[in-house]
């Protein structure tokens, strides 16, 4: 079947994000610029909350957000960041250090999980909320209705993908698709969901948040 | 100091934010993917959309009953074994052994048809013909028939033999033919709801 551009998924491709001169910002920062020190948190603070959340859950998350940025400035402010180029990544390391050191101090109390990840997007073991699980297995059911309706055959494909984990190449080549096919058939798949999701959320006049 | 400018290189796209939450990502591009998210709404939002339709997915995925017929053999596979270590069984499965050779006497004597057979069309007429077993029911998926409204079903002899409309999946469109075939060629036409033609295949019934 020949590919049909004109039906091709939509691919977000957002345009590019505005760069940041962080030299600048830690030659502020070790100036003693208040301002800087402001903007630091600004640009951080929701992506470090946002990764202690999916890791360690909603407790103490304002503390632990601001102990991180304390460990992130100090190092500025002494001079320990050689390249502040590489500030997006020390961020990240001083994140990934207090998410292991949270979980290393829950494993001495429950000895469940030793070692922490490469990834810093974890389906955490912290307890879901009550309202949570009710979402999560919202989502599961919508997730049914779609599959439910869609082909066998399509069921297989996106089996093959989300249950097997077998790459797109294989899957295309083994179920005789392009990649702009495989690509419609789990953006439209999505798209069903996404509908169906809103539909649900406007009957309990709420709208689904995200997992 | 070095003057390099960081964050700058653009937004992650779908299929590599999907990889990185199911963690499938290669673990040198996860650092890259990290320290963007670090700084970008829209793609952590992106993130938990992605996420939320992909772990939601895997889930009922997993509940649902595997569709993929299992190799032969295992179906079989113990017949051998339960006269040698049990033998109390031995007649059982002497049992067994003999319904199943009657069974495949009668298929070969055009007994009992198999309840569902399918079959998945992609190309057009006067290519290699697909061929599907006699069966009370067939299944066949149209790759390339999106706009299909009405399916017509003819035989060798241009008689119709089954029209109906088709049910629409996401990359294929499909009918259910309840009515056994007999064996021989056959013709399926796939028209839009204007009534024009837009794909025809051509398909064998054949033990």
């Amino acid at each position: 079947m020949p590919a049909d551009d004109s039906s091709a998924p939509e691919q977000v491709e957002p345009a590019g994000f505005p760069a940041r001169d962080w030299a600048a910002v830690v030659d502020r920062i070790r100036a003693g610029d208040t301002g800087a020190m402001e903007e630091l948190y600004a640009i951080f603070a929701r992506g470090i909350r946002y990764f202690l959340m999916r890791n360690l859950g909603p407790d103490d998350l304002d503390d632990r957000v601001h102990d991180c940025f304390v460990v992130v400035a100090e190092a500025i402010r002494k001079g320990d960041l050689r390249d502040p180029a590489r500030l997006m990544g020390y961020v990240r390391t001083v994140v990934k250090r207090h998410v292991a050191s949270a979980i290393e101090s829950a494993v001495d109390r429950r000895r469940t999980r030793a070692e922490y990840d490469e990834s810093l997007f974890a389906l955490s073991d912290w307890q879901e909320s009550p309202e949570q699980s009710i979402m999560s297995r919202e989502r599961t059911e919508i997730a049914r209705k779609v599959m439910r309706a869609i082909s066998r055959r399509d069921r297989e494909i996106l089996s093959r993908f989300y249950v097997e984990e077998q790459s797109q190449t294989q899957i295309c080549e083994e179920m005789g698709l392009s990649a702009t096919q495989f690509r419609l058939l789990k953006s439209r798949a999505k798209k069903r969901f996404g509908l169906l999701g809103q539909r649900v959320a406007k009957g309990l006049g709420r709208a689904l948040p995200n997992p | 100091m070095s003057e390099r400018m960081n964050g700058g290189e653009g937004h992650n796209d779908d299929d590599r934010l999907e990889l990185y939450a199911l963690r499938r990502l290669p673990t040198s591009e996860v650092e890259k993917v990290e320290e963007h998210l670090l700084i970008c709404d829209s793609c952590r939002d992106r993130l938990d959309e992605i996420a939320a339709f992909a772990f939601s997915t895997r889930t009922a995925l997993k509940e649902m009953p595997k569709e993929q017929s299992p190799p032969l053999w295992r179906n079989f596979s113990w017949l051998p074994n339960i006269g040698l270590w049990r033998p109390g069984l031995t007649v059982a499965g002497a049992v067994a052994v003999l319904m199943l050779a009657i069974g495949i006497y009668r298929v070969w004597q055009g007994g009992p048809l198999v309840p569902v057979a399918t079959l998945h069309l992609t190309e057009i007429r006067g290519a290699r013909i697909p061929i599907a077993s006699p069966a009370r029911e067939l299944d066949i998926d149209f790759a390339d028939a999106g706009a299909a409204f009405r399916v017509v079903i003819v035989n060798a002899q241009r008689t119709i033999v089954w029209t109906g409309m088709p049910m629409h999946g996401l990359t294929d469109t499909s009918v259910k033919v309840q009515t056994a075939l007999p064996e021989g060629e056959y013709f399926a036409t796939v028209y839009t709801k204007d009534g024009a033609v837009i794909s025809e295949y051509e398909f064998r019934i054949a033990r």
